[in-house]
């Protein structure tokens, strides 16, 4: 009874079909968009088996991985986002706080820098998530016993910086400037040019990582009280944030290792929709995930048309127009909590 | 019926004792008070009682059985926590928040029953809060928002409620609202402990008062025997005028007592 989930309440259920609507109104444009004049058409005749092999090799086998990863990451990047402004009980809070993404973005840099992301393809995104991986185990050792969440954040700080110092330092010692520029343009965060091969990897690791962060729903819902009432409600502050750290680490360095840093759509998604679902955390996160991709999908389809020569990477969008709407918030926050 | 027992309870916080040799019982249908200065352990006992924070020395009880052996999710059934300060992080409304009180009575995956709703509504009626009830919490007053945070501690439907400062921040109808709900509730069966600053409510609702003073047990028993002179000069460093009007206790702080008066 998909109906009565605390996930999908039917207070909200135009939301929620709006959402969806939108999901794959932006799935199907991102199949039907591109620099070659396959278009919607195509894709009819794809369902009706009657395609021409132009057609199949471009929707296929070069956009319908493009629009699946760009569903999935911004999936886990809308998702992640709810669940860490929810558990940190912060608007500004984003899924690269707890160092995922920067341990991630340094895992990929390292193939690029050694070569092994040339051997074969898969390479660069298994490096990413073994990385981001360590990166966890290291954040979860550094926040200590106790389940408070201050000392975690600074972990994470911690953890990014070492991980951008370390982006650096590979830059800096690039052999030479082809590396340098190749590893430029992987942290700009695309999906361009992606195949299966990266749908296939990511996918079991998103999965995990999302019902972990699904599961989260009620605690998150609790620790609106605080943490001490959260604790006499139930909860083990320590089991969540073990959840949250695990599942934020499979899913978003799964993300961030096909994908790149993407910045913002993890930060605004959630605080976009939460009104929506009446401010409560457990309803925000599945709308928060299908906010996201719809984002993601829409931006991937604008860097499409908006790329001329030299292609527009995506990451670089999302944070054009991440960045003002951030000060946005900011201004906003200070003047509720100034009146 | 004993609902919570502490023996000889010690607490300390980053090394610093806060509470030393506690004893410390509440009955079933007992309304206790939980009164003394700024700083003398009040919530920190009312925390190490719920299990928030660990004793270092001592025995706690709930309902017989030794507080830390009681799985977290049995134990958010029987026994409802106040903090201080009444905090929402979220704007969610007024009956999804008391909503929340219901928690660990439902299954991971289950929405509110009408069971649920049932009791949300009626814990709101109790606090006087149901004609907000769509309202976003933020968009209370601080009144309002103390009535809506006791009526989520009802929904738990607990044994045992502790409260911290219940009352403060409360107009002088509604504090005398939530003391006298207090006082049904635990005429009903439910033990309740509550740390409350003011003495003559104190005095005139609670069964038994508790007084702290140096990290210890200065005072325990009918509000008669905690609040004297002595008591009061001693712990509170105050002189006050103790009388009865009408049958009621009140107790009036004139001055500030000099400890060297003594």
């Amino acid at each position: 009874m998909p109906l009565k989930s605390p996930l999908f309440s039917i207070e909200h259920c135009s939301l929620f079909l709006v959402l969806l609507l939108l999901t794959i109104l932006t799935f199907a444009g991102s199949l039907i968009v591109g620099a070659s004049s396959v278009g919607w058409k195509d894709l009819l005749s794809v369902f009706v088996g009657q395609e021409s092999e132009m057609a199949h090799l471009i929707l296929l086998e070069i956009r319908l991985p493009r629009a699946l990863l760009g569903l999935m990451v911004g999936f886990t990047l809308g998702l992640g986002g709810a669940v860490l402004q929810g558990y940190l009980r912060n608007p500004l809070a984003e899924p690269g706080l707890i160092g995922v993404s920067g341990a991630a973005s340094f895992g990929a840099v390292i193939t690029i820098y050694t070569g092994a992301a040339g051997l074969f393809a898969l390479a660069l995104p298994l490096g990413s998530i073994l990385t981001a991986l360590f990166a966890v185990f290291l954040v979860q050792l550094l926040a200590g016993k106790n389940g408070g969440s201050l000392r975690l954040i600074l972990a994470g700080i911690a953890v990014t910086s070492f991980a951008s110092a370390l982006t650096s330092l590979a830059l800096n010692m690039a052999p030479n400037p082809f590396v340098s520029l190749e590893i430029m343009f992987w942290l700009m965060g695309s999906l361009a040019d992606r195949s299966f091969e990266h749908v296939w990897l990511v996918m079991p690791f998103m999965i995990i990582g999302w019902a972990l962060l699904f599961k989260l729903g009620r605690s998150l819902d609790a620790l609106t009280l605080g943490e001490d009432a959260a604790q006499t409600l139930g909860f083990n502050l320590k089991h969540i944030r073990h959840l949250m750290i695990i599942g934020v680490a499979l899913s978003v360095g799964a993300a961030t290792s096909v994908s790149g840093s993407i910045g913002f759509v993890g930060l605004v998604v959630p605080h976009l929709l939460r009104r929506w679902v009446g401010h409560k955390p457990s309803a925000l996160l599945l709308a928060s995930g299908l906010g996201g991709a719809i984002l993601l999908l829409t931006a991937d389809i604008a860097v499409r048309l908006l790329t001329t020569g030299t292609e527009l990477k995506l990451g670089v969008l999302t944070s054009l127009i991440g960045a003002p709407f951030f000060l946005f918030l900011i201004v906003k926050t200070k003047r509720n909590t100034m009146s | 019926m004993t609902l919570l027992e502490a023996k000889n309870l010690s607490v300390q916080l980053d090394q610093k004792t806060i509470l030393e040799g506690i004893h410390f019982h509440l009955q079933a249908g007992e309304l206790v008070a939980l009164i003394g200065p700024n700083g003398s352990g009040k919530t920190t006992l009312l925390k190490t009682l719920c299990g928030l924070l660990p004793a270092q020395q001592g025995k706690i009880t709930a309902l017989g059985t030794p507080l830390a052996s009681i799985p977290r999710q049995q134990l958010a059934k029987i026994l409802a926590y106040l903090p201080q300060g009444n905090e929402s992080h979220w704007s969610i409304t007024v009956e999804s928040l008391v909503m929340l009180g219901r928690l660990p009575h439902q299954n991971p995956w289950q929405t509110p029953s009408n069971h649920d709703k049932e009791i949300v509504c009626q814990a709101l009626k109790a606090c006087d809060a149901l004609q907000f009830k769509d309202r976003p919490v933020d968009h209370l007053s601080g009144g309002e928002k103390a009535r809506v945070m006791l009526a989520r501690a009802l929904a738990v439907e607990p044994k045992i409620l502790l409260a911290d400062e219940p009352v403060a921040g409360l107009d002088p109808g509604h504090q005398l609202e939530v003391m006298e709900r207090f006082q049904q509730l635990s005429s009903s069966g439910m033990g309740i402990v509550t740390v409350i600053h003011d003495l003559t409510l104190a005095a005139r609702y609670c069964d038994r008062l508790v007084l702290l003073y140096d990290q210890q047990v200065l005072a325990e028993g009918i509000p008669e025997k905690v609040l004297t002179t002595k008591n009061l000069a001693l712990s509170f460093n105050i002189q006050a005028h103790i009388g009865k009007m009408q049958g009621l206790p009140f107790i009036i702080p004139t001055s500030v007592a000099h400890p060297n008066q003594e």
